[in-house]
């Protein structure tokens, strides 16, 4: 079987230590995430979809061999050669223009001194940043903060993106533009694994979903298989929360 | 607990404040109600400051070197046992002053700022005002020293040292009336009883003045250098 | 490597924030007074020389111990962490040059500052600025800065930056001005009391070591090379150390 782009081994993170009681954010978490798809991350809040992400990224340390990169564990700095990475919440060095937070990241991403300009310059047009290289991430707004997010998340030219809930804060025009991103980015053969409680914009984009609830999952699989005979998405996903949830009848 | 720790760390450098403040002050402080905006902010810390002014003073006349730098020989000779011991000490030692010497004459100068940081710090640091006007003489600035010395009678017009000082200086410059006016003056003021050097030494001025205005003869000269000795200040 | 890309980000950082500008017009203000009045007696140099010297260490002080303290609560708190370690590159670069960043904003700073200083120097005459007492003043100055930072990057990483401020001035404070007390102290000790005492007091940081200001103010000439050596190697080593630890303690953390 060809290695997976993103592969989770009975994943399990507990916060709190000690005497503390300890709280599981997830629990025997296991997936794949193929070469070339985009994957739709749901659930619920605190379900456990931001711990997952942190532990793909060694933002949490996760246990040995149980994340992988490209086939490399999650807690080698190796494995995120290849991956770009957008959070949710978009706090960038505020005292930096947003060229000079990019070069930043090209430099922290291996890109060559000779390649960074060019590469910031491509990335910015891509995104329609150009005209803002100059101004201090301070003066952003939420929604610039987004794009600039995107900018340095495709900066390095990644193979796998990982975006926690992109469309944030985003107005409906911004939205259709992540989403033709998106599939631009799809028909480039890169992956992309995306959080979002958006569920129409997961119904529009992704090919497969991994619905997460209390730490469990609870789907993995195609939208299709699972809406069935629902009218959509936000049905299924109700329904299967409610099926989920131990006190359901 | 980690949130609590900084008020810990707070607290004990409060606590070390007030402790400071109650022990260490030997002098009466400047009003902080009455007293400028420097004694304003400072508050009682002032009093601690005036003293650390005054105490670089004697640090300067001794080149750099604090008691405390030659106390080190002796306060730990006996624990040699441990190891690097000689290594500290002598890291300790050799980044400061360390041999006790005494300002050339020709630097001695150089004490007097401390003297206007004390007395500007705590206007009621006597010690401060009398020791800044012998020192002003000492470096042949008369003038200043007069001043320096009437400023301080200004600000502590109660004060028996302040008058004695000038009238010293006064005699020392061979102005007898001057002096004898003032020596009087501090007659007038100091206490009826005290074991204080100054209050003897009053009477002992004050008698050597009258004599000099009297004209007895072949009175001694007390301001030579070999009398300087036995000044208090020395 | 990541770590100088992380230190570059720190200077501009630091640079852009207004305080540095404003402690420097505020020195350079005090020179100016203090060169302008004669406090005391025309020609008594060593007050100036002392003042605007310790002042010159304090401000230094005051502005690299919060700007190392804050450098990694600050990015975690704003989860500008996640971006920077979301990188092919190890928790240890991010520290080292996070670390590495607090200790040359805080030397550019002390840099602004001796020009001040020698500025001042060369007005008032005389051969200072040729002394060679003056110049290991400045390198001592500049490796305790970076002890100190490194000090202050390692409490921030197990509390928070007040915290961080707090341990590492008063930690500063204990061994500048008391180290010698503390000395005398154990010595006046016995037994198993000297014997837990003294380990302590070695593995605290001995600031004490790199002020020479006085020698500079009362011209006692520089210090001899091989101490001058070592207390150097001592500073950095020590800090070294210091941000090893950090990066230990930092690479389990969860984010």
């Amino acid at each position: 079987m060809e290695t997976a782009a993103i592969e989770a081994r009975n994943l399990t993170i507990n916060y709190g230590s000690g005497r503390k009681q300890k709280k599981c954010a997830v629990s025997g978490l296991s997936f794949r995430v193929e070469r070339g798809e985009i994957v739709g991350f749901i659930g619920p809040n605190g379900a456990g979809k931001t711990s997952a992400i942190k532990a793909l990224l060694n933002l949490i340390p996760p246990p040995p061999r149980t994340c992988f990169i490209l086939g490399i564990d999650c807690r080698d700095p190796r494995s995120r050669v290849s991956v770009g990475y957008m959070p949710e919440i978009s706090y960038y060095p505020k005292y930096l223009r947003l060229s000079e937070f990019l070069h930043l990241c090209a430099a922290l991403s291996g890109i060559p001194a000779r390649n960074r300009k060019q590469a910031v310059e491509k990335v910015a047009e891509r995104t329609g940043m150009t005209s803002q290289l100059n101004a201090r991430l301070s003066s952003f707004s939420k929604g610039m903060l987004q794009q600039a997010g995107i900018c340095q998340a495709l900066l390095h030219d990644p193979a796998i993106l990982i975006l926690d809930e992109p469309m944030s804060g985003l107005d409906p025009v911004a939205r259709m533009r992540m989403r033709l991103l998106m599939s631009d980015l799809r028909s480039e053969g890169k992956t992309i694994l995306f959080s979002s409680h958006e569920l129409s914009e997961i119904e529009m984009v992704a090919d497969r979903i991994l619905l997460l609830n209390q730490g469990v999952l609870l789907y993995e699989g195609s939208i299709s298989k699972l809406v069935g005979k629902e009218t959509n998405l936000e049905q299924a996903f109700v329904r299967l929360l409610g099926e989920g949830l131990p006190w359901a009848a | 607990m980690e949130r609590w720790l900084p008020h810990f760390a707070l607290a004990g450098v409060v606590l070390a404040y007030i402790m400071a403040s109650v022990l260490t002050p030997r002098v009466k402080a400047a009003n902080p109600q009455t007293g400028d905006v420097l004694t304003q902010v400072l508050g009682g810390a002032s009093a601690i400051a005036a003293d650390s002014a005054f105490e670089q003073a004697d640090v300067y006349y001794h080149a750099g070197v604090r008691e405390e730098d030659e106390g080190l020989k002796l306060s730990t000779s006996s624990a040699r046992d441990l190891p690097l011991l000689g290594l500290v000490r002598s890291l300790q030692k050799n980044t400061v002053p360390k041999e006790v010497r005494h300002l050339e004459r020709k630097d001695e100068k150089e004490l007097l700022p401390w003297f206007h940081a004390a007395v500007r710090l705590n206007p009621h640091h006597i010690e401060a005002w009398c020791v800044g006007t012998y020192w002003y003489y000492r470096v042949g600035e008369y003038g200043q020293a007069e001043a320096f010395a009437s400023e301080g009678i200004r600000r502590n017009p109660s004060e028996y040292k302040l008058y004695l000082e000038r009238g010293v200086l006064f005699a020392r410059l061979g102005q007898y009336k001057r002096a004898l006016s003032d020596l009087e003056k501090a007659k007038s003021l100091r206490p009826p009883k005290s074991r204080e050097f100054e209050w003897a030494a009053v009477d002992a001025y004050l008698g050597y003045v009258k004599a000099k205005l009297s004209g007895v003869p072949n009175l001694p000269d007390l301001w030579t250098d070999e009398h300087q000795g036995c000044h208090r200040h020395h | 490597m990541g770590s100088i890309a992380i230190a570059r980000l720190s200077v501009i950082e630091t640079l852009r924030r207004k305080e540095f500008y404003v402690v420097l017009v505020l020195i350079v203000g005090l020179a100016v007074w203090l060169h302008l009045i004669e406090i005391g007696s025309s020609g008594a140099g060593r007050f100036a020389k002392d003042v605007v010297m310790q002042v010159v260490w304090l401000a230094s002080f005051a502005l690299a111990v919060p700007l190392a303290a804050r450098q990694l609560p600050q990015d975690v708190e704003t989860k500008t962490v996640y971006i920077l370690l979301a990188r092919p590159m190890p928790r240890w670069q991010y520290v080292l040059g996070r670390a590495v960043g607090a200790i040359t904003a805080a030397a550019i700073c002390l840099c602004g500052f001796f020009v001040v200083l020698s500025v001042m120097l060369s007005l008032k005459g005389g051969s200072a600025l040729a002394d060679p007492t003056l110049w290991q003043a400045f390198a001592l100055q500049l490796i305790a800065l970076m002890l100190l930072s490194a000090l202050a990057v390692f409490f921030s990483v197990f509390s928070t930056p007040a915290g961080a401020i707090s341990f590492s001035f008063l930690t500063f404070a204990i061994m500048r001005y008391g180290a010698v007390s503390l000395l005398n102290m154990i010595g006046s000790t016995s037994g198993f009391i000297r014997h837990l005492l003294w380990p302590a007091y070695l593995l605290l940081p001995h600031f004490e070591f790199f002020n020479i200001t006085q020698r500079f103010v009362h011209e006692w000439g520089p210090l001899r090379w091989d101490i001058f050596c070592g207390i150097i190697s001592y500073g950095v080593l020590y800090s070294v150390v210091l941000i090893a630890l950090s990066s230990l303690i930092f690479r389990k953390r969860w984010l």
